[in-house]
């Protein structure tokens, strides 16, 4: 049994070299190395950007704009998609009656429920890897307890890494 | 029981010292090496780095990244080609093999009607990208390869290094 073993194991040894010969000038064998680095970048579309208050039911219900923003995420680590603000209060900021951003909701459209535009708890959305298209709903409602006035707020969407 | 575990070693050694893709078929080796031989001759950039947004949306091309010398002097011939890829660590997405196009160049003064070559879709099985329906002179056929790289848009492949080992073959017909 042992010498059968050692048998084996020398025309193992020995094959293994045969065909390297015989096939060293017909069968060539070359790599390449592919470098991929981290990528993550967004981009947003808008179909509209103001929510314009000129009827009762607006202050009643508020404005709803289904698909307001869109973003393109391009991504090859999980990643995380976050909104801040440049202020939680929309400018003009010194007046008597200042409105806050969180007068405006958010949410995926998929999503059910809006979460408030503030810093303190920023809205994001996440997700593996790759190409996505995230659309968003967006609802404003301040209610009666603001002045008449232009309010304007800078939203900043930022994708990082998870 | 040693010898149990070195006779294990070395079919192991054998294994992996021939993996390559499952033969062409026909592929028969006729005369003898210094007649006939397949001979890569130079390469040109040996990493393909994306690095940029851009370079994941673009196809990426690598001009004559290769350059194959044959000398079939017994047979006519056909060439083939196959590709494996693995990532170093932990594999969790491979880059598809049919992302990769070799595009194939004739170079040189050999009897161009005596030699189709054509462009292939890199795949694990060996692809035929040149024939030549006789045999060789004492000079060699040049051959270029050009390798593209595209459909990296989808952003699935993890960052990192991965091996591209191609797989060239010389077979009599």
């Amino acid at each position: 049994m042992k010498n059968f073993i050692i048998t084996i194991v020398f025309v193992g040894w020995i094959m293994s070299f045969i065909p390297s010969v015989g096939m060293a000038q017909r069968y060539v064998t070359r790599s390449r190395t592919v470098q991929l680095y981290q990528v993550l970048d967004v981009s947003l579309s808008s179909t509209s950007s103001v929510f314009d208050f000129s009827a009762l039911a607006n202050y009643e219900n508020g404005i709803t704009k289904p698909g307001m923003i869109t973003a393109t995420v391009k991504a090859n680590v999980p990643w995380k998609l976050t909104l801040t603000l440049a202020s939680n209060t929309l400018s003009p900021q010194i007046t008597p009656t200042p409105m806050p951003a969180s007068v405006i909701g958010i949410k995926a459209s998929t999503a059910a429920t809006y979460t408030p535009v503030q810093n303190n708890a920023p809205f994001f959305v996440q997700n593996n890897r790759g190409l996505y298209t995230v659309v968003f709903d967006l609802r404003a409602l301040p209610g009666y307890q603001y002045e008449t006035q232009e309010y304007l707020g800078d939203f900043y969407f930022t994708v990082s890494q998870q | 029981m040693k010898y149990l575990y070195l006779s294990v070693f070395f079919f192991g050694f054998f294994i992996r010292a021939n993996a390559q893709p499952a033969a062409p078929s026909p592929c028969t080796a006729l005369g003898t090496e210094a007649r006939n031989k397949l001979t890569v001759v130079s390469e040109g950039t040996l990493n393909f780095t994306l690095g940029t947004l851009n370079s994941f949306e673009t196809e990426q091309t690598y001009s004559n990244n290769i350059r194959l010398n044959v000398l079939s002097r017994d047979s006519k011939y056909r060439l083939y080609v196959a590709a494996e890829l693995s990532l170093s660590g932990s594999p969790s997405t491979v880059i598809p093999l049919n992302n990769f196009q070799v595009q194939t160049a004739l170079v040189g003064t050999n009897p161009q009607n005596r030699i189709t070559v054509s462009n292939v879709t890199l795949s694990g099985a060996y692809q035929q990208f040149a024939q030549r329906n006789n045999a060789t002179n004492t000079a060699v056929d040049v051959f270029d390869l050009t390798v593209k790289l595209s459909g990296m848009n989808t952003y699935t492949q993890a960052p990192g290094n991965y091996i591209l080992k191609f797989h060239y073959r010389l077979c009599h017909y």
